[in-house]
């Protein structure tokens, strides 16, 4: 049985924006995966991007993914009754100024409803705050924290009753998922005339962060080293 | 609108009537950000409003270029009037009010108009990447500020000032390849 990967807009954003998509492509034929997107995602990367001038040629682009099926839609009852369980519990996580700070978006919460109905082992997203809502709770309140320069509470409660909603599928972004591709030989064309082979995955995880993608100039330094 | 909001809401725009009284523009653009932070917290649409409206002015003082001799004339007129309806909690009023200086901003005329459309659509943005700093989710800052995942995404890379916790790069490689399978 294929693994399922739920993915999430940010993720096929950073790709979009780096004319990336093919590692979709690539990594259907070579690994034993289904991608599986929700509507309000499908909403995101195509139709909003499609209606726009800016960033049409994308949407388009993501639009073919889904029309030759490497990318799946998932439409059910099931996904949206705990989508919007989900989003109710996540949004009461935290308080400031006696105020529940609403934190994700239905397209998050989706997404992770996906990878629960459907059993997915992996969460593919590039946005750090969902991330670190699912990962790191505590540090995600002192983020807040200090940033907002007021205190944040963090509800125990509401953070387990959101974590016992959310499967146990581990996270991954853009840039693991080129990692994988790079040392699956993917980017090859571009090895051509490098001087170290290495450079070019350090130049695609570069541009994946240059469009958004939520990772530090440090771990990209620890992927080359690791990819060396 | 809470309380908290309106006193801050209208503490703010009678400063901003001060800065530009006094030609200082980075104070305008700094007076901006301290929106922000209720922006996060209550996501009203009278802050991130107010908050992107504010940064445009700063950007557009600080260009220098307007061609209406009395602008800055009626800004501070506006400016007055919604600082009022704030500190009043009149949210209708309010809301008019704003939305008379945003429309007298994209109507200067043509030339400055696509100006000031472009400056009013890169404060939105540019507001949605300050609130995503302050821990909410990209997807929810690209609802608030009315803009898409895409223009988001776009700002935030380029921008964004983001302090990352440390990070296991090896162990969420290792677990990530471990989960799937070559055919």
């Amino acid at each position: 049985m294929s693994e399922i990967i739920a993915v999430d807009s940010s993720s096929i954003i950073s790709l979009a924006g780096n004319c990336l998509l093919c590692v979709f492509e690539k990594f259907k034929k070579e690994f034993d995966v289904r991608f599986l997107i929700g509507e309000r995602v499908l909403g995101e990367s195509i139709t909003r991007a499609v209606e726009s001038r800016k960033f049409r040629l994308e949407g388009m682009r993501v639009k073919k993914l889904v029309d030759s099926g490497i990318i799946e839609i998932v439409k059910n009852q099931e996904v949206r009754d705990l989508t919007a369980k989900i989003m109710e519990h996540s949004n009461k996580c935290y308080r400031a100024k006696n105020e529940n700070l609403k934190i994700i978006h239905w397209g998050e919460a989706e997404m992770l409803a996906i990878s629960k109905v459907y059993h997915a082992s992996t969460v593919l997203i590039d946005e750090r705050i969902t991330r670190m809502l699912v990962e790191k709770p505590e540090e995600l309140r002192k983020l807040q924290e200090e940033r907002l320069h007021t205190p944040v509470e963090m509800s125990n409660e509401e953070v387990r009753a959101f974590k016992n909603l959310i499967s146990n599928a581990s996270i991954a972004r853009s840039t693991e998922l080129c990692a994988m591709g790079f040392e699956s030989g993917f980017f090859k064309e571009f090895e051509a005339g490098i001087e170290k082979n290495v450079l070019v995955i350090e130049g695609i995880l570069w541009s994946l962060k240059n469009h958004g993608c939520a990772i530090s100039g440090k771990e990209i330094k620890s992927y080359v080293k690791m990819l060396n | 609108m809470q309380k908290e909001v309106c006193s801050d809401i209208s503490s703010v725009l009678l400063k901003v009537i001060k800065s530009i009284r006094e030609n200082d523009y980075s104070e305008i653009n700094e007076l901006s950000n301290h929106l922000i932070h209720n922006a996060s917290i209550f996501q009203d649409k009278f802050s991130v409003e107010t908050s992107i409206i504010v940064y445009s002015l700063s950007k557009i003082f600080e260009k220098n270029n307007v061609p209406q001799k009395d602008f800055w004339k009626k800004t501070v007129l506006i400016l007055k009037k919604s600082a009022d309806y704030a500190i009043r909690n009149n949210e209708k009023k309010f809301s008019e009010s704003m939305l008379e200086l945003a429309v007298m901003l994209k109507k200067a005329d043509k030339d400055f108009e696509e100006e000031i459309g472009y400056v009013l659509e890169k404060a939105r943005v540019s507001k949605a990447g300050k609130i995503h700093e302050h821990g909410i989710s990209l997807g929810r800052v690209a609802e608030l500020l009315g803009i898409s995942e895409w223009e988001a995404m776009d700002y935030i890379g380029k921008n964004s000032e983001r302090k990352y916790a440390k990070e296991d790069v090896k162990k969420r490689y290792s677990n990530f390849k471990s989960r799937v399978k070559k055919r």
